[in-house]
C-alpha cells in the first residue's frame, strides 16, 4: 500500500514538474535597465534547433552569361534573364530546395517535355519563383539584404511544415456550451491559449484593423471592442512563438501601442504583416483553382503562409543567414534582361558581358 | 474634450480618485480610532499622570458589549489592574526593560504575564460548561484513528517524566481538545494539573512539553473546581507554561551571541 501510494506520489511530481526547464538559461537585455526588456532562452533548446536553422549544402556558382534561357528554352516566363548555366542550377537548386526526394519530376512530367505544364507542381513553382522575387526586391523592409529562397519555407519539403488555412465553420448552434466561436479552446496557433485561434484569416489574409488602443486618455470615439483586442491578442501570439521571442521584443508591455517606446523591431514586424497579406492575397489565394483537393484546407481554401512558415521559431529565418548572396537570380537582380528586347540584344552579344 | 470631461484638464477618473482618497483618509482615522479600545490612554513615564497620552486620533467614546449573562463591558472600559507589578525595571533610564521579582516562573512578568479576565467559566450557548473534563462530557470521545494520550507519560523539557496523563478537557462548543489533566506526584499524593494543548506535542509513547522542566508541573496554578476551569484560570495557566520558554532555565534568557 505504502510502495503504491509513494509510487503515485512521484507520478504526481514527476507529472507537475513535466514542463520544467532547468537553469542556467540565457537571458537577452533589450530595452533600458529596469524595464525588464528581456529575452529569455534555453541554450539547450536553441542549441537542438540549430541544425534545423542551419543553411544547407549549396551547388558552386556558375558564371553568368551565356544565351538567355528565354531564347534557349521554349516556356520560360519568369526567369527567362538567367543565362542557360545559372537557369540550370537554379533547377538544380530547387530540386534541392523543394523536393529532394522527388527529384525533377516532381514538378516535370516524366516522358514528357521540360517545357510542358502538365503538372500543377510546374505552375504553382512558376508563381512562387515571381513570389521570390517580389519578396527580395519589394519587401527590403522587411527582409533586407538577407531575402528568401525557397528554402527558407520548404526546407526540403514539398509542403512546408507552417502554413495555415482557415477553420472549418464551427455548425454547433450558437447557445451555452455550444458553439465555440472560434475560441475557448487550447489551440497551437495561439500559444495554447484560448484566444480566437484563428487570427490569420483577418489579419494575414484579410486587411483588418489590429490596433486597439485609443489614442486619447479619454473616451473619444475609438469602438473597437474587448473582443478585437483578444483577436489582437491571438495574433501577437502567433508572432511571438513563430519568432520565439516575447512581447518585449518589439513592446515596452507599459503601452503596447506607442511606437515612440517600442523597439525598431516592431517597424520591421509591421513590414511582415503587410508582406504576409500582400503575399497570401496576391500570390497564394489566386492558385486557388491549381491545387488538387487534397492540398486544400477543411473549407477548400489553398494554402497560405504566415510568420512560422519561414521563421519557424527563430527571431530570423535561419538565424539570419543569407543565400541571397550565391542565389542573386532570386534577388531580380537580372532584371535588366527581362525585357524582351534586352533579352535579344543580350542573345546578340553572346556570352560577352552579362547586363548588370 | 472626450466622454467624461469636466474641463479641459478634469475629468471624471481623477474626480472619482480624490473621492477616493477622501474616503480612504475617513476609513484609515476610523480604524485608528477603533484600534484605541484597548490599551489607552498610554502609560507614560515622563509626565507623571498629568497628561492623558493617546495620541491621534483620540480614543473613542465607550461602546458597550451587552453579554449573554446580562453583564456589560465597555470598550474602552479604563480599568486598572489590580495586579502588582512582579518586576523592577533594571535600569534607571525610560524604556529599561523590567527584571522579575523573586521565582521568575510565579512573579508573572514577561511572558508569563496574564490579564484581569473574569473569574467565572466560559459557557456554551445553552449556559452549560463549555470546557470541561471528558468525565463529565461522556457524549465525547477521542477520534478511533488518533492517539489516545491518556494513560502516557509526560515529559519535560529536561526529558524527565513529570506525570502522567490523566485525562483530556474538551470544548464543547467547538468541539476540540484544549487541555490535558496531568496527575503529578506531589507530597499528598498527587496533584492534577491542566496543561494546554498547544503546550503538548502527542506521541504514540509519550507527551512532550518543551515549555517547562518536569519539576516546574508542580507549581502550575490549580482551578478551584475539578471539573471546571475559569476564564482568569486559564489565563494564569496558559502564563505559567508561556512564562517557562524564558524562565524555565537560565539559559533560556542569554543571549545566543
Amino acid at each position: 500500500m505504502m510502495r503504491l501510494v509513494r509510487g503515485f506520489a512521484v507520478l504526481v511530481a514527476a507529472t507537475l514538474l513535466a514542463a520544467c526547464e532547468r537553469p542556467p538559461i540565457d537571458s537577452v537585455q533589450r530595452g533600458y535597465r529596469g524595464t525588464g526588456m528581456d529575452q529569455v532562452y534555453n541554450p539547450r533548446l536553441i542549441a537542438a534547433a540549430a541544425p534545423a536553422n542551419a543553411l544547407p549544402a549549396d551547388s558552386p556558382m556558375v558564371p553568368p552569361g551565356g544565351p538567355a534561357a528565354s531564347t534557349v528554352f521554349k516556356n520560360v516566363k519568369v526567369v527567362g534573364d538567367l543565362g542557360v548555366g545559372e537557369f540550370t542550377r537554379l533547377m538544380v537548386s530547387m530540386t534541392a530546395w523543394v523536393a529532394p526526394d522527388q527529384g525533377c519530376t516532381y514538378c516535370h512530367k516524366a516522358g514528357e517535355d521540360f517545357s510542358s505544364d502538365a503538372l500543377y507542381t510546374k505552375v504553382v513553382a512558376r508563381r512562387m519563383l515571381e513570389m521570390t522575387r517580389h519578396i527580395n526586391t519589394d519587401w527590403k523592409t522587411h527582409v533586407a539584404e538577407t531575402g528568401v529562397t525557397c528554402y527558407t519555407c520548404h526546407r526540403g519539403q514539398p509542403v512546408p511544415s507552417n502554413l495555415w488555412f482557415a477553420p472549418p465553420v464551427d455548425t454547433h448552434a450558437a447557445t451555452m456550451l455550444g458553439n465555440r466561436a472560434g475560441q475557448n479552446a487550447p489551440a497551437p496557433s495561439v500559444g495554447v491559449a484560448s484566444l480566437p485561434n484563428d487570427p490569420f484569416t483577418p489579419f494575414l489574409d484579410q486587411g483588418n484593423e489590429i490596433r486597439v488602443i485609443g489614442q486619447t486618455a479619454l473616451a473619444s470615439g475609438n469602438r473597437q471592442s474587448t473582443k478585437q483586442a483578444e483577436y489582437t491578442y491571438g495574433l501577437m501570439m502567433h508572432m511571438s512563438k513563430s519568432l520565439g521571442v516575447n512581447c518585449t521584443y518589439c513592446h515596452n508591455s507599459r503601452s503596447f501601442a506607442e511606437w515612440d517606446t517600442s523597439t525598431p523591431q516592431r517597424a520591421t514586424a509591421w513590414y511582415g504583416i503587410r508582406m504576409a497579406r500582400d503575399l497570401n492575397t496576391t500570390y497564394l489565394d489566386p492558385l486557388a483553382g491549381v491545387f488538387p483537393a487534397n492540398r486544400l484546407g477543411p473549407t477548400g481554401d489553398v494554402p497560405k503562409l504566415n510568420c512560422a512558415t519561414c521563421h519557424q521559431g527563430a527571431f530570423k529565418p535561419m538565424y539570419g543567414a543569407s543565400m541571397l548572396k550565391t542565389h542573386p537570380e532570386l534577388a531580380g537582380v537580372r532584371v535588366a534582361l527581362a525585357a524582351p528586347a534586352a533579352a535579344a540584344s543580350a542573345a546578340d552579344a553572346g556570352a560577352s558581358a552579362p547586363a548588370r | 474634450m472626450g466622454t467624461g470631461s469636466i474641463t479641459a484638464y478634469i475629468d471624471v477618473a481623477q474626480v472619482a480618485l480624490y473621492a477616493f482618497w477622501v474616503f480612504f483618509a475617513g476609513l484609515i482615522y476610523y480604524l485608528h480610532r477603533e484600534d484605541k479600545r484597548e490599551g489607552y490612554p498610554l502609560e507614560s513615564d515622563r509626565s507623571g499622570g498629568r497628561i492623558q497620552v493617546q495620541g491621534w486620533p483620540s480614543v473613542p467614546a465607550p461602546k458597550t458589549f451587552l453579554l449573554r449573562d446580562g453583564r456589560v463591558v465597555l470598550s474602552p472600559n479604563f480599568r486598572e489592574t489590580t495586579q502588582t507589578l512582579g518586576g523592577s525595571p533594571s535600569a534607571a533610564h525610560l524604556g529599561a526593560p523590567l527584571e522579575p521579582h523573586g521565582d521568575p516562573m510565579l512573579a508573572a512578568v514577561g511572558p508569563g504575564s496574564y490579564s484581569d479576565r473574569a473569574d467565572i467559566a466560559d459557557t456554551t450557548v445553552d449556559g452549560d460548561l463549555r470546557i470541561v473534563p471528558l468525565r463529565a462530557a461522556p457524549s465525547f470521545e477521542v477520534a478511533h484513528r488518533d492517539p489516545d494520550p491518556r494513560g502516557l507519560p509526560v515529559i519535560g523539557a529536561d526529558g524527565a517524566i513529570a506525570g502522567t496523563v490523566t485525562e483530556l478537557w474538551v470544548d464543547r462548543a467547538e468541539v476540540l481538545f484544549r487541555y490535558l489533566e496531568v496527575e503529578v506526584p506531589a507530597a499528598g499524593g498527587g496533584r492534577r494539573v491542566l496543561l494546554p494543548i498547544n503546550f503538548a506535542r502527542i506521541g504514540d509513547q509519550q507527551v512532550n512539553v518543551r515549555s517547562i522542566l518536569a519539576a516546574q508541573f508542580a507549581q502550575v496554578p490549580a482551578t478551584r473546581h475539578p471539573d471546571a476551569v475559569t476564564l482568569l484560570e486559564e489565563d494564569k495557566i496558559m502564563g505559567y507554561y508561556g512564562g517557562g520558554t524564558l524562565y524555565a532555565t537560565p539559559a533560556r534568557q542569554e543571549p545566543l551571541l
